[in-house]
């Protein structure tokens, strides 16, 4: 979305999901696997939390998209994701076991965390790339003067069509 | 959190580890007034890269361990002892790996026994199995100093228990005795004070002393 819709629609956010809004400043590394490793490639991303006293790393696996007839009558993208929260020194155990940076970015922007028939979070943030190797304080805007709006909710394999509805519910505030 | 040295039990030469010697090692500590608390248990896994051509096995960790503690039921440890990495995660890294499906668990010991409370030390006596099997690779024991989070500061405290376990034991004659094998946490980036990754080391460091032992074993049968 446009830049100068960003205030508006974080005041329009304020009302719906009645919590504060919390700043974002995640840098991403997408790691992919080096040539002989796997018998199939493979991509991890590391994600640093910027805006936490002391930077805090998640390692997040996202699988392919949910596909076939059910996923069509779904108005929402359905994929396997997993994480987990690990110490600092992730990056270089990945490096170690043959894993290559493949890109970087930082976004930045705000997010807000609320209940409403799922755990919802949305994100608006801009996405940045590093001009140099790793340098968060020189990144300069992929898309200048535009956004991104990113809804998203976990669900389990029991419970996702819940998910879904409540996802696809809360989406018709946000359209234009 | 409280300090711990993890010993290993050191077979003399000729000889192998058997459950008798664990018997006598867990009589020994309820001998000098340990009180038997319950069970314990913790896993190490090794993990073996697949690759698409064999050729370049040397580019990738041979060391590269999974480990589980009973005291952190929801993390998991990574420790990759050639590059002196450690790495704390969620138990979640575990299925992160299984999809990334560029290395495969292979092995896994576990070490599981009785908990022991001897005044401000928490004992653990264990066996070492395989996972699938129920030969005794070896024998474990963790002595944990409950005041003391200063792996510096513990030192000396630590030496004299175990100068008093070892003599306690001595009066057994059993063919063999424990080692502790001090890493250099440093090395890893790890402060003095301590911290289950620092037990995650230990571990990785007494599997690797058990490797070594038994392939030297090995090498002089052949």
């Amino acid at each position: 979305m446009l830049l100068h819709h960003v205030e508006a629609l974080e005041i329009l956010l304020q009302g719906l999901c009645g919590v504060h809004r919390e700043r974002l400043r995640i840098h991403e590394m997408c790691l992919k696997s080096g040539p002989n490793l796997g018998l199939v490639a493979s991509e991890v991303r590391l994600l640093c939390d910027l805006e936490q006293p002391e930077p805090a790393w998640t390692v997040k696996h996202v699988g392919g998209a949910m596909r076939g007839a059910g996923a069509e009558q779904i108005s929402v993208l359905v994929r396997t994701m997993v994480e987990s929260k690990a110490s600092k020194n992730v990056l270089r155990v990945f490096y170690a076991l043959g894993y290559k940076l493949d890109h970087e970015l930082l976004r930045v922007g705000f997010a807000f965390h609320f209940q409403r028939g799922a755990q919802i979070t949305i994100t608006v943030s801009s996405v940045n790339k590093m001009l140099k190797l790793h340098a968060t304080d020189e990144a300069v805007p992929v898309t200048p003067g535009i956004q991104l709006v990113e809804v998203t909710a976990p669900a389990s394999s029991e419970n996702y069509t819940e998910v879904v509805a409540a996802m696809s519910s809360f989406c018709e505030y946000l359209a234009p | 959190m409280p300090v711990k040295w993890v010993l290993h039990w050191q077979p003399n030469a000729g000889t192998t580890v058997n459950s008798q010697i664990l018997t006598e090692v867990s009589q020994c500590v309820e001998g000098i007034n340990g009180v038997k608390e319950g069970r314990w248990k913790a896993t190490l896994t090794f993990y073996r890269p697949m690759l698409r051509e064999q050729a370049n096995m040397a580019e990738f960790p041979r060391d590269f361990l999974g480990i589980s503690l009973p005291e952190q039921p929801n993390k998991y440890y990574f420790v990759i002892r050639g590059q002196r990495l450690v790495l704390e995660a969620d138990l979640t890294i575990q299925t992160i790996m299984e999809r990334l499906q560029s290395y495969k668990a292979r092995v896994a010991l576990n070490f599981e026994g009785f908990q022991y409370q001897l005044g401000d030390f928490q004992l653990r006596v264990g066996k070492v199995v395989p996972n699938h099997a129920e030969s005794l690779r070896g024998i474990l024991m963790e002595v944990e100093y409950l005041p003391i989070s200063s792996w510096d500061k513990s030192h000396q405290i630590m030496e004299e228990f175990f100068d008093i376990w070892q003599e306690a034991l001595s009066k057994r004659s059993l063919p063999g005795h424990f080692v502790h094998i001090e890493p250099s946490f440093g090395e890893f980036g790890l402060s003095e004070q301590y911290t289950s990754q620092h037990t995650a080391i230990q571990y990785a460091s007494i599997v690797a002393q058990m490797i070594a032992t038994a392939q030297s074993a090995q090498s002089v049968r052949n």
